[in-house]
């Protein structure tokens, strides 16, 4: 325990150096601007970040991440409460609650609530992850090539199971991102692979240009047809919280914290599925749940505090086993991955200064959103109500720049618009996005430390499933691929059956859907 | 923009059977249950519209680019002593993998044809992204700043913009600020073009 104390008294020392502060400053005003707008989420929005990082210390570079991290999730839940808008597909459980409190003239304490949940229950996973993350991180030390394959398998199989409506298509999207991952220079061989002689292709395809091209382009693609819909925005009152208001909130907010700290944790549920959970537990919990969706203060603290509680989760498989849960999670390891760090259980030794650092600046960035941006909600609307036809060429012009830069070539400039056209297309048919970035970030790894086991194996496929630990994770893998087929086959085998059907009653929306589908819907949106 | 909203092309691209983009979501609300009852009992899945649906049109694509990356992956020479695997095994699995989904998805296909003309529901995104390609070609033979300009302006009239003149006046302006933000501030040298430096 002290040995964490003195870990974190070293963390903050880093965090809170000026350059460090300072970054932390602008990222959370950024990453908040980047929850209000739409068409860049955190995912393109980090990515977009990249190039002007890499000339920074990766203590730097990752808190200027994490902090734009927590400030779109900050700037998500404003516009879910303000305008019934999500930013981001985790603040969509806000919505809910949050946009019925601020059309009763409630905005103020919605706000407020939502800012201070997302604070608690950030402070408290930030504890949970120092005393999770340095154990796991040590036991993962054991793990050889073998079993850190079979985690990426669980960890894309898992995400593929989560991500949409169909699993086809999810697995489809997983693997496009393995395939681009394959592009460019093969490490062991240095045969040039899917090149097709174009030497801008040598280095492989940049993260930056497809986390760009498939979530920022294709979104504006997809929202210049509804540019007529303007939503309507509630006037904002004073922001202020009663004793009551809090007192009512309080336990959702613990709960929220819990649930979302070890949802966080699973690779693959990420942020949007405990936000979900949360509420409906909160629901289910209450002595009326008929108050839930009609504007009950707790509908908007629990997933706030979810949300925000993921997120730090799921820095934890990033960072002690180098697998991240989220597409945001795998840009953030891209982007340490581009800086030379390798995030996994080394990371602690190697680089003390980023773990700690990043942890340290968890808190710094909860208490700088908490202090900015509550003063700022106003200039964070109004860039809202930017009218959409000066907004998406602006939006679109600082992608070309920021795609452009990273490699000054023509070549991933046209790749980020034909990838943009894909990423329409899926989003139109329902393919998730967020697996397609995962399998690009982890493809490589995938492949040496399946290439690593054979060599070790001398060419004994069977290498896998005969070491311990590795079968257990494929066989969690494996399960994790068939489990919804099956649940909904004993279903329909209870239903003929004429048993109930004993359906745990799924977390409920207001608007009927279930959550389930909704999660998915998001994903696929926003991944 | 209260003249867009009479535009009726673009109505119809609202009645989209999928669920929009962010900002339409308080929009959505009642579209957003058909597509997910549909979901719901999507096992065994729904089978709505004509046989040829856009899945397995897709899934025919997905198939034939599957093959080609496997032929292609066949062609990688180049081993080295201690690397028993090689580098063609690893995408050659991914390949046969996504050729094996393709099929699957081919046989059991989800979604239905797309309900309205082509044009009328992705006349826009495909305008945005031609747009985009265009800006893209022109960024270093015109420079930065120029390609930007056109752009911006371009792009502020074809998405509704009425008066021309606001549309210059403020392309100009975010030119300018773009250029100052990411040129001399940040001091990534964007490409200057025909203006020189």
């Amino acid at each position: 325990m002290s040995e964490i104390l003195q870990n974190l008294w070293y963390g903050f020392g880093v965090a809170l150096q000026p350059v460090n502060l300072l970054l932390a400053f602008v990222g959370a005003f950024v990453g908040t601007m980047i929850g209000v707008l739409p068409g860049i989420g955190p995912v393109s929005g980090i990515a977009l970040l990249i190039p002007l990082i890499i000339g920074l210390h990766p203590a730097s570079a990752m808190i200027m991440l994490t902090a734009v991290y927590y400030g779109t999730m900050y700037g998500g839940s404003t516009t879910s409460i303000l305008m019934n808008v999500p930013g981001e597909a985790s603040s969509v459980a806000t919505t809910f609650d949050g946009y019925q409190m601020a059309l009763q003239g409630r905005a103020g304490p919605a706000l407020a609530i939502a800012a201070v949940g997302s604070f608690i229950a950030g402070t408290l996973s930030i504890v949970a992850l120092m005393l999770f993350s340095v154990p796991l991180a040590r036991y993962a030390l054991a793990f050889g090539p073998a079993e850190n394959f079979a985690l990426m398998v669980l960890g894309l199989a898992s995400v593929s199971t989560l991500a949409g409506e169909s699993l086809v298509k999810a697995l489809l999207a997983t693997c496009f991102g393995l395939m681009l991952a394959t592009v460019g220079t093969d490490l062991v061989t240095g045969t040039d692979r899917y090149t097709f002689g174009i030497p801008q292709l040598l280095d492989g395809i940049d993260l930056v240009t497809v986390a760009v091209g498939l979530f920022a382009v294709s979104e504006v693609m997809l929202v210049v047809n509804e540019i007529a819909i303007r939503p309507r925005l509630l006037a904002l009152q004073r922001i202020w919280l009663s004793a009551r208001d809090f007192a009512e909130a309080f336990w959702a907010i613990i709960r929220g914290t819990v649930v979302g700290f070890y949802i966080g944790i699973l690779p693959a549920a990420g942020a949007t599925i405990a936000s979900f959970l949360s509420y409906g537990l909160e629901k289910r919990l209450a002595r009326d749940p008929s108050t839930f969706g009609k504007g009950d203060i707790r509908g908007v603290a629990a997933p706030e505090a979810a949300n925000n509680a993921a997120a730090v989760g799921n820095m934890i498989p990033m960072l002690t086993l180098g697998l991240p849960g989220s597409s945001t999670t795998a840009v953030m390891m891209g982007a340490l991955l581009i800086l030379n760090v390798l995030p996994g259980p080394t990371l602690f030794q190697k680089h003390p200064d980023v773990v700690w650092g990043l942890i340290a600046s968890m808190y710094v960035s909860n208490t700088v959103l908490l202090v900015m941006n509550l003063p700022l909600v106003g200039l964070f609307v109004q860039i809202l109500r930017t009218p959409e036809r000066y907004l998406y060429p602006l939006i679109m012009a600082v992608c070309v720049v920021g795609v452009y830069v990273v490699g000054r070539s023509q070549v991933d400039l046209t790749l980020m618009v034909a990838l943009g056209a894909v990423g329409y297309y899926m989003r139109k048919h329902d393919y998730p996005l967020g697996p397609a970035i995962l399998g690009l970030v982890l493809g490589d790894r995938l492949e040496q430390t399946m290439r690593q086991a054979l060599i070790i194996s001398n060419g004994d496929p069977t290498t896998f499933v005969r070491r311990p630990i590795s079968a257990v994770i494929l066989a969690l893998a494996v399960v994790s691929l068939a489990a919804p087929a099956l649940i909904t086959r004993y279903r329909g085998w209870r239903q003929r059956a004429g048993g109930r059907v004993s359906r745990p009653a799924p977390a409920t929306d207001p608007r009927g859907a279930s959550s389930s589908t909704w999660m998915a819907r998001c994903w696929t949106r926003t991944g | 923009m209260p003249h867009a909203r009479t535009r009726t092309g673009f109505q119809h691209g609202l009645r989209d059977d999928h669920e929009p983009g962010i900002v339409a979501v308080p929009h959505s609300r009642a579209r957003a249950a058909a597509p997910d009852g549909v979901a719901h009992a999507a096992m065994p899945p729904a089978r709505r519209g004509p046989p040829v649906t856009s899945d397995r049109l897709a899934a025919l694509v997905i198939f034939v680019v599957a093959v080609l990356y496997v032929r292609e992956a066949t062609t990688f020479r180049g081993a080295t002593v201690a690397d028993v695997v090689g580098p063609s095994a690893y995408p050659a699995l991914v390949g046969s993998l996504v050729a094996v989904l393709a099929a699957i998805q081919f046989v059991r296909p989800r979604g239905g044809a797309d309900g309205q003309p082509f044009w009328q529901q992705h006349g826009r995104p495909v305008l945005l992204a031609a747009s985009l390609f265009a800006y893209t070609r022109a960024l270093e033979p015109l420079g930065f700043v120029v390609s930007t300009f056109l752009y911006l302006a371009g792009s502020h009239l074809w998405l509704g913009e009425r008066s021309p003149i606001r549309a210059v006046l403020l392309a100009a302006a975010l030119t300018t600020v773009l250029w100052v933000v990411f040129d001399r501030a940040l001091g990534l040298a964007l490409p200057a073009g025909v203006l020189g430096r």
